[in-house]
């Protein structure tokens, strides 16, 4: 059996970004900050995202089927702080971001440095705590070229073990 | 703001997207099998699962699918080189006395465990979740770890190499 601590420890040397993914449904917009996401085919392009199974941004990803996944800049912290828990939405705002509803009909920060738009083709792990949605790509936007990811090992926050 | 389906805006975003670089290792009808990958990510807490993606078909996706278990091997921040010995798939017999001039040792579930590594994981394939892509993708359930030494990971954009986006 493994030392439940070192398996931590371990998980933990894995590197991540920090993303907010938010998505329209029967309630209205969610969002909420992820980390666990890796690009996983070239040809279709797709994404794996891994969300808590209690979320709403779990249910309302499953619900919707479409999501944009926003990339937090370097520089931009509080932006991935302000979706660590449930927030209030507006008609035009999340937690006082503004966004726009695209084509893909899921919500658009104004304040992401790039972002991916994604619709959902397979939902796994039901053994596990987290759904895993395998996105296609289906558009994006950079908002600011050449600006620089914030990855989790920048940050005090830590997600994984 | 209107989406942009250009290629070269559409791989900039992606590229954007943090990995880090690990050694993947298995063993197979007496044989090694060893290749740097990087699309890994954890997938759930409780089971510890990791999900990784490996090209269809490939010697690695293939050898990790009938093996059913393999580690991962965490490099250091200072281990590009060592990095470099594994970017194209190496294949060995078992008996191997090292790995590309890298000393290392076998679980046991016998898989082979580069010793300069910072730290590993060793895991057991527990679904193989469907994907219309062209990776494979692993899930599996991790069921030993350890750390040698303290440091940070090697991170796949501080390094010359990049694997994500379009083809490259």
């Amino acid at each position: 059996m493994p030392i439940p601590d070192t398996t931590k420890d371990v998980l933990r040397l894995f590197s991540y970004g920090l993303y907010v993914a938010a998505a329209i449904g029967a309630d209205g917009p969610r969002a909420a900050t992820v980390s666990w996401v890796t690009q996983v085919s070239f040809d279709p392009r797709l994404l794996a995202v891994a969300m808590r199974k209690d979320s709403s941004i779990c249910e309302t990803v499953r619900a919707s089927r479409r999501f944009t996944l926003h990339v937090v800049g370097a520089d931009q912290t509080d932006f991935a702080r302000a979706f660590f828990r449930f927030s209030q939405a507006g008609p035009e705002d999340i937690a006082g971001y503004h966004y726009t509803v695209g084509p893909t009909r899921a919500p658009v920060f104004d304040h992401a440095i790039a972002w991916l738009a994604c619709e959902v083709v397979e939902e796994a792990n039901a053994s596990g705590d987290h759904a895993l949605f395998i996105a296609q790509i289906v558009g994006s936007g950079q908002r600011v070229p050449g600006a620089a990811a914030l990855t989790l090992r920048d940050t005090p926050w830590r997600y994984g073990g | 703001m209107a989406v942009e389906s250009m290629t070269d805006v559409r791989d900039d975003a992606l590229r954007l997207l943090s990995n880090g670089l690990y050694v993947l290792t298995t063993v197979l009808d007496g044989m090694i099998h060893a290749a740097a990958v990087s699309w890994i990510t954890q997938a759930s807490f409780q089971p510890p699962l990791v999900l990784i993606a490996l090209r269809t078909n490939s010697r690695l996706a293939q050898a990790v699918q009938k093996s059913r278990r393999f580690a991962l091997n965490i490099l250091g921040a200072d281990q590009e080189a060592l990095a470099e010995h594994f970017l194209t798939h190496l294949t060995l017999p078992a008996d191997a006395l090292d790995l590309a001039g890298h000393d290392y040792r076998l679980t046991q579930g016998r898989c082979p465990l580069v010793t300069e590594a910072l730290g590993w994981l060793e895991c057991r394939v527990a679904a193989e979740p469907p994907t219309p892509g062209d990776h494979a993708l692993i899930l599996a359930e991790v069921t030993g770890a350890g750390i040698r030494r303290p440091g940070q990971p090697l991170v796949l954009w501080r390094t010359r190499w990049s694997y994500g986006g379009l083809r490259d």
